[in-house]
């Protein structure tokens, strides 16, 4: 079963890549929002899956059930997806406060910093 | 000098060196002394000195002469700003100097090696007010530096050839390197580092362009220390590189060349100190030609010569100083009758030149009898240019003694007051000069036990130690030495004719500081255009060249699948339904016309993977993807709400769009590829099963992603807070911040 996340994590990247190379500023920021979340599956998927199976620890026990699901992807993506959504809000408001100061989403009319020189 | 913290420095400086030789000379015992400290022994790196024949030269004329020449600098110096800083960099560079002919470990030599590189650039560009001495500083630092780097290349390939950092271990090696492959490229590269320090052709220039230094400078590092590491380093890994062929064919070729073409352009030169600088050229190219030939008779001469040399020449450089200070130019034809002013200098000037010309019974003449010696080994062509370059070396000295002392004074030379009652600027000018003369008349026998003797005994496989005598009867080297005369004072006397002519061959000849100035300029444009080439500030332009090469990186993964692994087509139905609709809520994001319709899609897409971590056993994932989720799509809508006027964007040209989706669809089928050879592969749990299993004991905690985040891991979260704290702070400050428009564009409200 893998092996169809594989495929969805790839298709959602490409999505995600082709919206990072378009010229509206937001589209690029929808961009990095989908691959933020390819990305989050991708290392879950290289963990592996497993069904039904919670890495949870009964009252009454010292372990985990057996083939209990793999924790430490769990605990790593619970980390990215929190500081991708920091990082996805301040680019968020950096887009807002760009398309404001310049006028336009359009990122190749955003030159303020070379035109200065 | 009313300065006491100054006037205590300046002993300081002073007296350091002297005490540094009267500890080299108690401490040799020849024919080696070794100290030795661990550094970092994992690397191979120790520090650890070496006190031999050949180290026992440099190291105390380093002392020795530094000594003399701090006290130079002291006079010298005095009407400068900074002589403070001055003293300090020349006592670094001392010490820098020191370490690399002490070293008995390749890399620490480079370390050395380096910083003499690094004070000789801040003693260069001392004058640093001055455009051309920051600039001859640089130049000198960039042509050492760039050879050193190669050097440093070359050292690691002899380290790993041998299987030792350690000098003296490898020397023991000698000549069995030569039948490793890399045998070739760490000699060529290590010769490159030490023909640029020891400036010789083509990395000539420097040496002159460095004469933009005060005297002193010239006087050390210019004559008697730093541009011989070079011939140092040669002298040291002969018994290494010396039985290759190319090795002699190419400091011999090298060698010679420089000192005849540093010769004739020295014999152009009309300031004395430009004059002293190309012939200390000449006698560092006669330095390398020396060690090319290797047979005991050159190693003799050259043992001779860089005494002498270092004797003769810092000598010659403080009595130019004392000419300087009292006529305020160095132009040869605006000296005249400075006799009268400089009578020790004078004094200094002529035995220093004698010895420079070679005149018996100078230290000059006695390395110039071993100099023809050993070219008379091997045929006449060496020894001819070696005459030749002699003979100008005799008609420069004359040159430097007769027309600013003997010429009577005359109207339009250039006005001159007394110096000399400061002692410290004719002292060691006077004490170089009686070295001169006394090494060779009644130090011989000890020169030769001390020096001599045990240098030869490291630097030659087979020893046979030429006793050095001052006079060995009429032979044909003395001949020789009087043929360089009698050439050398022709020279003098058609000079005024020789020169123009000489001029005017050589002016369409490509010069040194030239090239040198192309090549850089040729950097810097290359650079240049590289710069516009990728910083073209279209920021689209910048993401399309980042995902290509992301790209190129990616598509490594495509080469490395065979065969296939096997799919595991093992699915439920929700499996299905989740994929499909993911896979259609992300083309729906890239084909959306608006943005509100696009938000939508992407909100699906984070509840869609909320679901899937939620079927695949991670219930905490879900639960944080959802809050997240949720707050992502609010903030966008709230933001969206306020940008209904930047919906008009124009779309890339339709080529360009295909290109992207070629890029987009790469990327995508290299991370499915990965993943999958990823999944296909074993995995190795063995980290999850300790969460695992001390979860409970060592955690206090039932579930396992909980007490990962929270105690194995805590340092992680509390990073992970630490940086959404600090996103919350920037948005304030984006939304806080004032215009950049309203900044520039607006003007100063004027007072109605």
């Amino acid at each position: 079963m893998e092996f169809l996340w594989c495929l969805v994590v790839g298709l959602m990247t490409a999505c995600g890549v082709f919206l990072m190379l378009e010229r509206h500023i937001v589209r690029f920021l929808f961009g990095m929002i989908l691959v933020s979340n390819a990305i989050n599956l991708a290392i879950f998927v290289a963990g592996r899956l497993t069904r039904g199976n919670p890495p949870l620890i009964a009252s009454d026990a010292l372990l985990p059930a057996a083939g209990y699901a793999n924790p430490l992807p769990q605990a790593l993506i619970l980390t990215a997806i929190v500081i991708g959504f920091g990082l996805l809000l301040f680019t968020l408001l950096l887009a807002y406060r760009a398309i404001k100061e310049f006028g336009t989403a359009d990122m190749d009319k955003m030159q303020h910093a070379e035109t200065e020189q | 000098m009313h300065n006491p913290t100054l006037k205590l420095w300046l002993a300081f400086c002073a007296l350091l060196p002297l005490g540094i030789f009267l500890l080299i000379s108690a401490s040799y015992k020849p024919p080696e002394s070794l100290l030795y400290w661990p550094w970092i022994p994992s690397l191979g790196i120790d520090f650890s000195l070496r006190l031999d024949g050949l180290s026992v030269l440099f190291a105390s004329l380093i002392s020795g002469v530094g000594f003399l020449v701090q006290l130079y600098a002291i006079a010298y110096m005095k009407p400068y700003k900074g002589r403070g800083a001055f003293h300090l960099y020349l006592t670094l560079f001392m010490l820098a100097m020191l370490g690399l002919v002490l070293a008995d470990n390749l890399l620490l030599l480079f370390v050395f090696w380096e910083l003499t590189t690094l004070t000789s650039y801040l003693l260069i560009g001392f004058n640093h007010e001055q455009e051309k001495s920051r600039k001859n500083a640089l130049q000198a630092m960039l042509v050492t530096g760039s050879g050193g780097l190669a050097m440093l290349a070359g050292l690691i390939i002899l380290g790993e050839m041998a299987g030792t950092y350690s000098l003296s271990a490898i020397i023991t090696q000698g000549a069995s390197l030569s039948q490793h492959p890399w045998f070739t490229p760490s000699l060529l590269l290590i010769l490159l580092g030490a023909f640029t320090k020891s400036a010789q052709f083509p990395f000539h220039f420097w040496l002159p362009g460095a004469m933009a230094a005060p005297t002193p400078v010239s006087a050390y590092l210019h004559s008697s220390t730093m541009v011989k590491a070079g011939v140092y380093l040669l002298a040291r890994l002969l018994p290494v590189y010396g039985d290759s062929t190319l090795w002699f064919t190419l400091l011999c070729s090298a060698g010679a060349f420089t000192a005849l073409w540093c010769a004739l352009q020295a014999y152009r030169q009309t300031d004395l100190k430009l004059m002293l600088a190309f012939s200390t050229n000449v006698i560092l190219g006669q330095l390398v030609m020396l060690i090319g030939i290797g047979s005991s008779y050159a190693i003799t001469a050259a043992l001779l010569l860089i005494a002498a040399h270092s004797f003769y020449k810092a000598g010659l450089f403080m009595v130019v100083g004392n000419i300087d200070k009292a006529t305020g130019t160095r132009e040869y034809h605006e000296l005249a009758g400075l006799r009268a002013v400089l009578a020790i200098s004078f004094t200094a000037a002529l035995v220093t030149a004698a010895s420079k010309a070679g005149l018996p019974p100078s230290f000059g003449f006695l390395s110039k009898e071993y100099l023809y010696k050993a070219g008379l080994e091997f045929g006449w062509l060496l020894s001819g240019t070696m005459l030749l370059a002699n003979a100008i070396m005799v008609a420069l000295a004359l040159l430097i003694v007769i027309k600013p002392f003997l010429r009577p004074h005359h109207a339009k030379a250039a006005p001159m007051k007394a110096v000399e009652h400061n002692q410290l600027l004719w002292l060691p000018p006077i004490v170089l000069a009686l070295l001169s003369i006394i090494v060779p008349l009644a130090l011989l026998n000890w020169y030769q036990g001390l020096v001599i003797d045990p240098a030869a005994e490291v630097m030659l496989s087979t020893p046979q130690v030429k006793t050095v005598k001052l006079w060995e009867g009429l032979n044909l080297p003395l001949l020789l030495s009087a043929l360089t005369l009698l050439l050398g004072i022709l020279l003098y006397v058609g000079y005024p004719r020789l020169k123009p002519r000489l001029d005017q061959l050589m002016s369409g000849l490509p010069s040194g500081p030239a090239v040198y100035q192309y090549l850089l300029d040729a950097v810097v444009k290359l650079a240049n255009w590289q710069t516009r080439l990728l910083q073209h500030g279209q920021l689209t332009q910048y993401s399309l060249q980042f995902f290509l090469v992301l790209l190129a990186f990616l598509s490594t993964v495509l080469w490395q699948i065979h065969p296939l692994p096997p799919i595991d087509w093992d699915l439920k139905y929700y499996d299905i339904f989740l994929a499909v609709f993911l896979v259609i809520a992300a083309v729906v994001v890239v084909k959306a016309r608006t943005l509100l319709l696009a938000v939508a899609a992407l909100g699906t897409i984070g509840f869609l993977t909320t679901l899937v971590f939620l079927v695949y056993s991670a219930p905490d994932v879900a639960k944080t993807q959802l809050l997240v989720e949720t707050l992502l799509v609010v903030f966008i809508a709230i933001v969206l709400r306020h940008l209904s006027a930047a919906n008009t964007v124009p779309r890339h040209s339709a080529v360009r769009r295909l290109v992207h989706a070629c890029v987009a669809a790469g990327i995508g089928i290299s991370i499915t590829l990965a993943l999958w050879i990823i999944t296909a592969e074993p995995m190795n749990q063995a980290i999850s099963e300790f969460y695992a299993q001390t979860s409970v004991s060592g955690g206090k905690g039932r579930n396992i992603v909980n007490v990962i985040l929270v105690d194995f891991r805590a340092f992680d979260t509390l990073g992970e807070a630490v940086v959404v704290v600090i996103a919350a702070l920037a948005t304030i400050a984006i939304l806080a911040g004032k215009r950049i428009n309203q900044m520039v564009s607006e003007p100063p409200k004027e007072p109605r």
